[in-house]
């Protein structure tokens, strides 16, 4: 780093320090000199912090220094920087509200002075956390966080109490905002702290999953080394859960961990349908490692698979590498379907599927609200009667049989690994025993709303979609499942109306709506029109 | 969502249900009505005398285009009445 930026890091820091000792001191004794000097340090500290993020910045536009720059080590300077100067703005804020207070001895009835020691013996560690990369003082930091929330809820109460009793209550209020200024030092303790362990570790991490992966690694490897560990973010799924690489090196190598971390209930059924899926076709699945819950939140620890998702390689391989894989994908298909299938009549619920999306879908795109229309007298119905009908059509066609689904088998949740010839299920935590034509039709949709409108990669992307329908008929034809055209109809029409809540190009989400909306319509009118769309499912698929 | 005076209508269709179309679209001219609708407004067109008729189809590669442009004056007798293009809602 350069020595510049670093030493007026330290004087920001070492301002910063000084501003909470003295706010703390005229909180016990005011005095308007050294106001002022708060106040006028807040105005120096201010002018540091857009030096140092100047500074900042242009080691990263130079050029010249494009090979030495640490843009990581940068990167925690500037949040550090920021929340220092956020606390130096809770010292002005808390003396602020001392000139509020009509007998200041209300404001020592409160044990702020704990407050104060606890962000300051934080402070304190800061460089050292920085310099050294040192992860146990960095941790240290984040619980400062904690400690201060305790804090601070003790006072709230004891203010509360004196509340009802009826007298001083500008007093305690204004007390009230002064603990409220301390509480937020702790936040921004808590945003330094991770941003030094981020430092540490590769990326910033929230403290709890930082502790999640520490736990589990733990667990399986024992206590030593379990923070010795790179992290890469990899995605923040839309369901919100955080997807990141945990790289351990040893044994003469690395390894990599998926780490995901989300809502306890998703995260726990996703762990169970990883250990159904392998009890039944041992290896289509990634070994748990390691498992953590905290609260309304879990965290979970899976193999790292070898490979590329089905995706990647429809978007960058050879065809015949494409072909190859996706027929790996179809056979290990039916093996499932074949292996788990149950004689028991099961309805998709395609349907209650699209009208639990179709506010999310109208949101990004309200025009396809629609109205009634009237054509010369033709009546087309608008969405929302059209998704009724087929609810009420969809009920007394289900499913003879059912299987175990995936629940979500987008082409990116499917993983081929050519070397070994095998391919992986991960993003299990839909899965469940339904109708195999919701595998069939999300994987189908989720190549074709792929968006590369080249006409070799369309034609490309026909091919896997014939070959998908070719299996799929197979499959029918094997269980005697003459519903199989009808449903598949739905199926599509599900996945391409639910998939244009995520395409914004006006004309593409168009297409997919009209589609779907042909589909459903006909599978409404199935039998009436003796199952036309069955011969036209191929034509609905080329775009 | 069309503006008042305007009807606009996009779907996908087989060449059956086109059929249809086209076939009630042709007795409203034979009937010398066409109604155009929604819940919200009502378009009624009365084609008399010469109407324009336009075809063009072209052939680019796999896509094809057909299109069939009608368009004819309604001035003298539109001016004369006191109706709106937009002449009510569905249902009067």
């Amino acid at each position: 780093m350069s020595r510049e930026v670093l030493e007026n890091f330290r004087f920001l820091l070492l301002e910063v320090i000084k501003q909470a000792e003295d706010t703390y001191r005229v909180c016990r004794k005011p005095s308007r000199q050294a106001v002022e000097r708060i106040v006028a340090r807040d105005d120096y500290i201010d002018e540091l912090k857009g030096l140092i993020l100047a500074k900042c910045f242009n080691r990263l536009s130079d050029p010249a220094e494009k090979e030495n720059v640490d843009s990581g080590l940068l990167r925690a300077i500037d949040v550090i920087t920021g929340n220092l100067e956020h606390i130096a703005d809770y010292c002005v804020n808390i003396v602020g509200q001392l000139s509020y207070l009509e007998e200041l001895s209300t404001l020592q009835e409160f044990d702020y002075e704990s407050m104060f020691t606890e962000a300051l013996g934080s402070l304190r560690l800061v460089e050292e956390a920085l310099l050294k990369g040192d992860i146990s003082l960095a941790l240290r930091i984040c619980r400062s966080e904690a400690e201060t929330d305790r804090l601070y809820d003790r006072c709230f109460r004891l203010i509360m109490e004196e509340l009802k009793k009826g007298q001083r209550a500008g007093d305690l209020v204004t007390v009230l905002f002064i603990f409220r200024y301390l509480e937020r030092m702790g936040d921004s303790l808590l945003n330094i702290g991770e941003s030094l362990i981020g430092r540490s570790v590769g990326e910033e991490i929230k403290i709890r999953h930082f502790q999640a992966i520490e736990e589990a690694l733990s667990e399986v490897e024992g206590e030593d080394g379990a923070r010795d560990f790179r992290f890469r973010r990899l995605a923040e799924t839309r369901s919100g859960c955080k997807v990141g690489m945990v790289l351990r090196s040893g044994g003469g190598g690395s390894r990599g961990i998926i780490f995901k971390d989300g809502r306890k209930e998703k995260v726990l059924r996703e762990k169970e349908s990883f250990e159904e899926w392998d009890r039944i076709i041992p290896g289509l699945t990634p070994k748990v490692i390691g498992f953590h819950d905290e609260g309304d939140t879990a965290s979970l620890l899976v193999e790292h698979l070898p490979g590329s998702t089905f995706q990647e390689i429809l978007l960058s391989e050879r065809m015949a590498m494409v072909e190859e894989c996706l027929g790996l994908i179809l056979e290990t298909l039916q093996t499932i379907w074949e292996k788990t299938l149950i004689p028991r009549p099961v309805c998709a619920d395609f349907a209650g599927q699209m009208a639990a999306r179709s506010e999310e879908v109208l949101k990004v795109h309200p025009d396809f609200r629609g109205a009634a229309l009237t054509v010369c007298g033709l009546r087309e119905d608008p969405l929302d009667r059209l998704l009724e009908r087929v609810r009420e059509v969809e009920a007394s066609n289900p499913a003879s049989f059912q299987v175990l689904i995936h629940g979500d088998l987008n082409s990116d949740n499917v993983i081929c690994d050519r070397r070994n010839n095998c391919v992986y299920f991960v993003d299990l935590y839909r899965s469940a025993y339904s109708d195999y034509v919701q595998d069939l039709s999300v994987f189908m949709v989720s190549c074709l709303r792929l968006p590369v409108s080249d006409n070799a990669f369309r034609r490309r992307i026909q091919k896997v979609e014939a070959s998908c329908l070719d299996s799929g008929l197979d499959f029918a034809a094997r269980q005697k499942d003459g519903g199989f055209r009808r449903r598949l109809a739905l199926g599509l029409a599900r996945s391409l109306f639910t998939s244009t809540r995520f395409e914004l190009d006006p004309r593409r989400s168009r297409d997919m709506l009209m589609r779907a909306v042909y589909l459903m319509k006909e599978y409404c009118r199935w039998d009436e029109r003796g199952g036309r769309a069955g011969e036209m499912l191929g034509e609905v698929l080329a775009f | 969502m069309a503006r008042p005076g305007e009807f606009e209508y996009e779907s996908l269709q087989d060449c059956r249900s086109v059929a249809s179309y086209l076939e009630a679209i042709g007795s409203g001219f034979a009937e010398g009505k066409l109604a155009f609708g929604s819940d919200e407004q009502q378009m009624v067109l009365e084609p008399r005398g010469l109407v324009k008729l336009s075809i063009k189809a072209s052939v680019k590669g796999d896509r094809i285009k057909l299109s069939v442009k009608l368009s004819w004056s309604e001035r003298g007798e539109r001016q004369n009445k006191s109706k709106p293009l937009v002449i009510g809602t569905a249902g009067d």
